[in-house]
């Protein structure tokens, strides 16, 4: 990996550069939010600050001079990696029996810009769970392979963040093409990558002092200092196994609502459901004709219906629910993948609409 | 070749070549897949109708038997109605075989007890087809079976052609009628009937939740070692390789770690139901 540096108003030649062969995703303010969509440089939200608690969210702008001042909205990548909805394949019934076809569409590459380090990590999350195992989900890894990913070193974390207890962020150490952190004149540029390195090919990069890789490594470390929220690890997943009927089960219970925005706002949740869409065009009475697409769309095990099976549920209950999500993220994975399941990024306190706080529950429980 | 999503989605054909009404809820469709596969009893398939939907059924039929696939399936829900009121000629879509299936090779020179209850009779015909295949590698083999009631009895062909080839079967049902001169009641009332060797026996359990959890504290209790007691779990399922995590349940997915699991394991990951 080298470390060199460009110029700050240099940046947006890397943008110009990567536009010819991708596609630009990365943050952008809608509706007083920063989200992730199809972008350009002069989209980025310099010098917004967002606030985060429980339950709360405030986006404001103006309030420094600093490209990446802010955080992370509720999106996360997965939105682009395993998109909330996908037709699969198109399907026909008629007279002469079923067929289906699958529509091949050529994707541009996408380039994934400003990727914090905890997000980074879900996705190496999310390669555990659809590229290992019996099968490998072929959609996700040619998205995957078909990206490039342009990190930004955190150094301002926002309130819900807690990715230094996990050992995810918020340095990012690998998984990356290219990753930018911002000092007072410059922009740092790590290459993590062969692509990386060739983004970089022709501008006018210098090399970076002593004195710089110093302010790096200090701000690094004032922005560690600076997490408010920690999750203790050390007795995991032993202190939820033990755990099962902890009455602070029924007391979470009873605060959600079993919306499902903890599972959305998710990095490494990735339940999905897949079902047939029909269009009203697509249903002729008359040719006794039916057409529509198989889809594949995000599912939250929040709903009531997601472990339903006839003449029973295995989850009925928000608090069985609840603790499912919670047991899976903190608990199963470590077993299954060898890490926990949670990346430390804060989404679900800050979405939660009554603010639950996991790190909050799980310390609750070990009382 | 680009690689595509629709890899694990997309079904393959087979057609309805017959279908038998079994009961007044429960049909067999015998199905001819266009592209012939191996499987293992225990294993099953994701079943689709177009615009209807998907469900995992468990294959009925024994590879090697038949060259059909059978499916015998109960209408629960609304796919399972639309798969119902299908006719020989018909296309269905379908993907697998998925799971890990049933294995036998541990219960070699030993008893074996088939507990079945309801529709959970299909995986183990499938199961109890291929011991029969190989009958003198095993000891004693016998059947405790559970319906609702005497009409309710699915594959009595079979049950009677099992009795035929040295099979001790126990019939059970929940509710009598007129002609019925059988045994009443559920099946963990009748297993004490059987005259395996509980202490050494393998056991292949299928049927409700309840009766499952029933049998499983049953059989421990007599004896039978916790790693011997098999059994097929049912859950929601969605994708049935692992992928959509519906069927999640305490570290294991039970369409790629199961569905056939021993009550040894399914203690130790709390999987019978949360």
């Amino acid at each position: 990996m080298t470390i060199t540096k460009i110029k700050k108003d240099h940046l947006r030649l890397i943008f110009d550069r990567l536009k010819d062969s991708y596609k630009l995703v990365g943050p952008r303010v809608e509706n007083d939010v920063i989200v992730l969509t199809e972008m350009d440089f002069h989209d980025i939200p310099a010098g917004y600050k967002d606030l985060h608690g429980k339950g709360v969210y405030r986006l404001s702008g103006n309030k420094d001079s600093n490209t990446f001042s802010f955080s992370l909205g509720p999106d996360s990548f997965k939105r682009f990696l395993s998109p909330p909805v996908r037709e699969i394949f198109a399907f026909k019934k008629s007279k002469k029996g079923i067929s289906a076809n699958v529509s091949s569409k050529e994707e541009k590459p996408t380039a994934f810009i400003g990727m914090r380090a905890c997000d980074i990590s879900a996705l190496k999350l999310y390669d555990k769970v659809f590229l290992e195992g019996p099968v490998r989900d072929t959609g996700y890894d040619s998205l995957k392979r078909n990206s490039l990913i342009i990190a930004v070193n955190c150094l301002y974390p926002n309130g819900n963040c807690f990715c230094d207890s996990l050992g995810t962020g918020p340095e990012v150490r690998d998984g990356f093409d290219l990753a930018i952190t911002e000092i007072q004149d410059s922009f740092l540029l790590e290459t993590g990558s062969s692509k990386g390195s060739e983004i970089l090919n022709g501008l006018t990069i210098e090399e970076v002092s002593d004195k710089e890789m110093d302010e790096k490594n200090s701000r690094t470390e004032d922005c560690k200092k600076t997490i408010k929220r920690h999750i203790k690890v050390n007795d995991l997943p032993w202190v939820i196994y033990r755990n099962p009927e902890h009455p602070r089960w029924t007391d979470v219970a009873s605060r959600c609502l079993a919306c499902g925005n903890c599972t959305q706002v998710c990095p490494t949740c990735f339940c999905n459901s897949s079902y047939d869409r029909l269009e009203l065009s697509g249903i002729s009475k008359k040719s006794r004709e039916i057409s529509g697409n198989k889809v594949r769309a995000w599912d939250s095990c929040f709903s009531k219906n997601f472990a339903r099976v006839h003449g029973g549920n295995f989850r009925p209950s928000r608090r069985a629910r609840y603790r499912h999500w919670m047991t899976h993220k903190l608990a199963y994975w470590i077993e299954q993948f060898g890490s926990p399941g949670c990346v430390g990024c804060g989404r679900c306190i800050t979405w939660c609409p009554v603010g639950i706080d996991i790190t909050e529950e799980l310390e609750a429980i070990r009382k | 070749m680009k690689e595509r999503l629709t890899d694990l989605y997309l079904p393959s054909k087979a057609k309805v070549i017959d279908v038998v009404d079994m009961t007044s809820d429960v049909k067999l469709f015998k199905v001819m897949p266009e592209k012939t596969f191996k499987y293992k009893p225990g294993q099953f398939l994701m079943v689709s109708l177009w615009g209807e939907g998907e469900v995992p059924i468990s294959i009925a039929s024994t590879y090697g038997v038949r060259e059909e696939i059978e499916l015998c399936i109960k209408r629960v829900g609304p796919v399972t109605s639309a798969i119902h009121s299908l006719k020989s000629g018909d296309d269905i879509g379908i993907r697998g075989p998925f799971g890990n299936g049933f294995s036998v090779n541990r219960a070699k020179n030993r008893d074996i007890l088939f507990v079945g209850g309801g529709i959970g009779i299909a995986p183990l015909r499938s199961l109890i087809n291929e011991v029969l295949k190989n009958k003198k590698d095993f000891k004693k083999i016998e059947l405790v079976y559970g319906s609702r009631t005497p009409s309710d009895i699915l594959f009595m062909d079979d049950i009677n052609l099992w009795q035929k080839k040295g099979v001790n079967v126990i019939l059970t049902v929940d509710r009598k009628d007129r002609g019925w001169r059988g045994n009443a009641g559920i099946v963990t009332e009748h297993i004490g009937k059987s005259r395996v060797s509980f202490k050494n026996a393998h056991a292949f359990v299928c049927g409700p939740q309840v009766m499952i959890n029933a049998v499983m504290r049953d059989l421990s209790s007599r004896g039978t070692p916790e790693g011997n007691i098999i059994m097929t779990l049912e859950a929601h399922m969605k994708c049935g390789v692992g992928k959509c995590g519906h069927c999640y349940a305490d570290g294991k997915y039970i369409c790629t770690d199961g569905p056939v699991f021993s009550y040894k394991e399914i203690k130790q990951f709390n999987l019978n139901g949360v």
